[in-house]
């Protein structure tokens, strides 16, 4: 038996889950000094963990941007598997030989009890990074690994601090070398920083998101840019916004951007990056050059360095577009 | 338009799992604590199909990998499966060369071109499935042998699982084929709009069936997104939204609804703001069961959306012209 309601229907709010975004959040602005909190945030010891295998960690919250962002370097650099959650659902293979990583700033995040709960239960090492709420609580009185970033900021301002936090776990870990991976990045993310505030190229892509509902594309080692964008014009902009990634997009859903009449109420917007692999960078440029064809508003962003870099890069770059359109903070 | 070849496609993919399910296969006696599936499009969806529906129960993890860069800790304790219905998808060919120098356990799927091939003279397995369709209508064939290689390694509980509820399945399809099912109700609601599909994780393998197959089949934009996503930060965006076109569709599985519960919640939080939306609740006596049925009623709205608007759902020019340039070919 299928059900389907149509709705369109003025009800009582419930507001113990699914809360609506309060005028607060909605002027969440990202701060220009992410490189800094991240650099403060890698000073700070975490004890030598077990090492890992096997890494289940749950975002929640913006801070899957911090989550993608790093676990993109033990992807390709080390044999840990790290899988990624994003809500209630806890994998049946989580063991005693698991770590769990929870990840939520305001450690309030409504699905934390079940997780932590769960999580105990089948004896994974637990580990929280968050600012305090529940999450601080339950990790204290279980003897988790808790990792606290400062409280007070807004989730997109404590992205740098989970950064660094996420970080410094993983080399305590035993993923030896991220650390020295992200140190080595980080002038480099504060000389970029320097060039794209309030510059020419962030106001004209800021001039081309103004009408239109966008929609971004990135390979998949970007997905923290894709998702911080796309954050970023909802909950900053108050405004709709959609992600998707290459090279899956050219296997389906370019055929309705090309064919689909709605297309005109959309801006594309496009990171590009070079990857190790010649063929993604191929698809890539072939995709950008497909695309025009077509008549569909497209803006390419080409985001260098290595990984991590890049992928802050774009983090930065979607900051400063986003304040720019708010106004210039 | 009249009835296209793709509604045999559709029909046929239940017939398609029961052809290929219990398929032997013989991967020695290696043991293997995780499984990798590298593929694209439409022969990956079926990949995450099985993780959605196993995650419950599989103690180890099943990853989908739909890029030529694949994770560092692929390895010989790796069961990897390669899927290409073409036997010729670029992505995949590299993820196969990756893998093969891991020293994992490897399977491969396909139904010709140039992996068939390599991988017999490799001395690697290769299932084989028929010729003569678009990629994304392998998807019986490809989760009925993902089932049987797992199976194979001693994990064969969602084997059993899917066999257990195929002649509901057969029924709720059938049911779709009639004429004023809700199959057609909905390829009729769509028609003009574009669909955002917004599910938990467990149905994440929904949401991009049915993406792929507005995309494809009905040439529609859709977009899809996490139901904690969406409480975090787009009930407000979607509230403000003064457009016409953009059409949330929540789905979720009947059992989800229940009074306090995290969709039931987030269902009347949306109410509360007041935009259109669409509850789409699965009814189904297995988490497998639920998803199936929804996989089938997605493919079934969008192919009959394309046959309303007079297109053919198979065809997808624009994939083979970028194909083509991406090879160097004229």
């Amino acid at each position: 038996m299928m059900v389907l309601l149509p709705y369109n229907i003025s009800k009582a709010i419930s507001e113990q889950y699914g809360r609506r975004v309060t005028s607060d959040m909605v002027s969440d602005v990202p701060s220009r000094s992410l490189p800094e909190h991240i650099r403060e945030s890698l000073e700070i010891k975490v004890p030598e963990q077990a090492k890992a295998s096997m890494v289940c960690l749950f975002n929640f919250e913006a801070s899957g941007i911090a989550g993608d962002t790093v676990s993109s370097y033990v992807f390709s650099n080390s044999e840990v598997q790290v899988h990624t959650m994003v809500d209630r659902s806890v994998p049946a293979w989580v063991t005693e030989k698991t770590d769990v990583i929870i990840m939520s700033y305001s450690g309030n995040s409504p699905e934390i009890e079940t997780i932590y709960d769960v999580a105990m239960r089948k004896k994974a090492r637990i580990h929280c990074i968050t600012s305090g709420g529940k999450l601080a609580e339950l990790c204290r009185s279980n003897n988790g690994n808790l990792l606290r970033i400062p409280a007070g900021l807004n989730n997109f301002e404590a992205t740098g601090y989970e950064i660094g936090a996420l970080v410094n776990l993983y080399e305590a870990m035993g993923i030896t070398g991220i650390k020295d991976a992200m140190t080595s990045v980080l002038p480099s993310l504060i000389e970029y920083r320097d060039s794209v505030w309030d510059s020419r190229r962030t106001l004209n892509i800021s001039e081309e998101m103004r009408n239109r509902v966008p929609v971004i594309y990135s390979v998949g080692e970007l997905r923290a840019v894709h998702k911080r964008c796309k954050m970023l014009v909802n909950q900053v902009l108050g405004r709709l916004a959609f992600a998707g990634e290459l090279p899956e997009f050219d296997h389906n859903e370019i055929v309705s951007w090309t064919e689909d009449r709605n297309s005109d109420e959309f801006l594309i917007l496009m990171f590009r990056i070079k990857t190790d692999s010649e063929l993604l960078n191929r698809i890539q440029d072939t995709v950008m050059e497909l695309l025009p064809e077509y008549d569909l508003k497209i803006q390419v962003i080409d985001l260098e360095g290595g990984l991590m870099e890049r992928a802050i890069k774009g983090i930065i770059l979607a900051d400063a577009v986003v304040c720019s359109m708010k106004g210039g903070v | 338009m009249e009835q296209t070849q793709a509604r045999t496609r559709l029909h046929n993919f239940l017939e398609d799992i029961r052809y290929s399910i219990d398929t032997e296969i013989d991967l020695g006696e290696r043991k293997v604590n995780g499984i990798f599936m590298g593929a694209m499009g439409g022969s990956a969806i079926a990949s995450n199909i099985v993780a959605n529906c196993c995650a419950h129960y599989l103690d180890m993890p099943l990853t989908t990998n739909r890029s030529p860069i694949i994770p560092k800790w692929v390895g010989k304790d790796t069961l990897s499966i390669i899927a290409t219905y073409s036997g010729n998808t670029d992505e995949t060919l590299e993820m196969y060369n990756k893998v093969k120098a891991t020293g994992a356990v490897m399977v491969v799927i396909t139904s010709g071109g140039k992996i068939k091939g390599i991988a017999e003279k490799d001395g690697i397995p290769v299932l084989t499935v028929p010729t003569g369709f678009q990629p994304r209508y392998s998807a019986g064939f490809m989760i009925g042998y993902i089932a049987a290689i797992m199976s194979s390694i001693g994990l064969p509980e969602f084997k059993n699982r899917l066999k257990g509820c195929l002649a509901s399945l057969e029924n709720y399809r059938n049911y779709l084929e009639s004429p004023g099912s809700l199959a057609y109700l909905l390829a009729d609601k769509y028609k003009g709009s574009v669909p955002v599909i917004c599910t938990e994780s467990k149905y994440k393998c929904v949401s991009l069936r049915w993406k792929a197959a507005f995309n494809e089949n009905a040439k529609t934009i859709c977009f899809d997104t996490a139901l904690s996503e969406f409480r975090y930060c787009e009930q407000n965006p979607w509230a403000e939204y003064k457009g016409k076109n953009l059409r949330l569709i929540v789905l979720t599985g009947e059992n989800d609804l229940a009074a306090g519960g995290p969709v039931n919640n987030a269902v009347k939080n949306i109410e509360s703001l007041e935009f259109p939306f669409d509850l789409v609740a699965v009814a189904g006596s297995s988490h497998e069961e639920r998803v199936f049925r929804a996989l089938i009623l997605g493919d079934y709205v969008t192919v009959y959306m394309a046959e309303a608007a007079g297109i053919d759902p198979e065809t997808t020019p624009v994939i083979t012209e970028l194909k083509k340039r991406i090879r160097g070919e004229k």
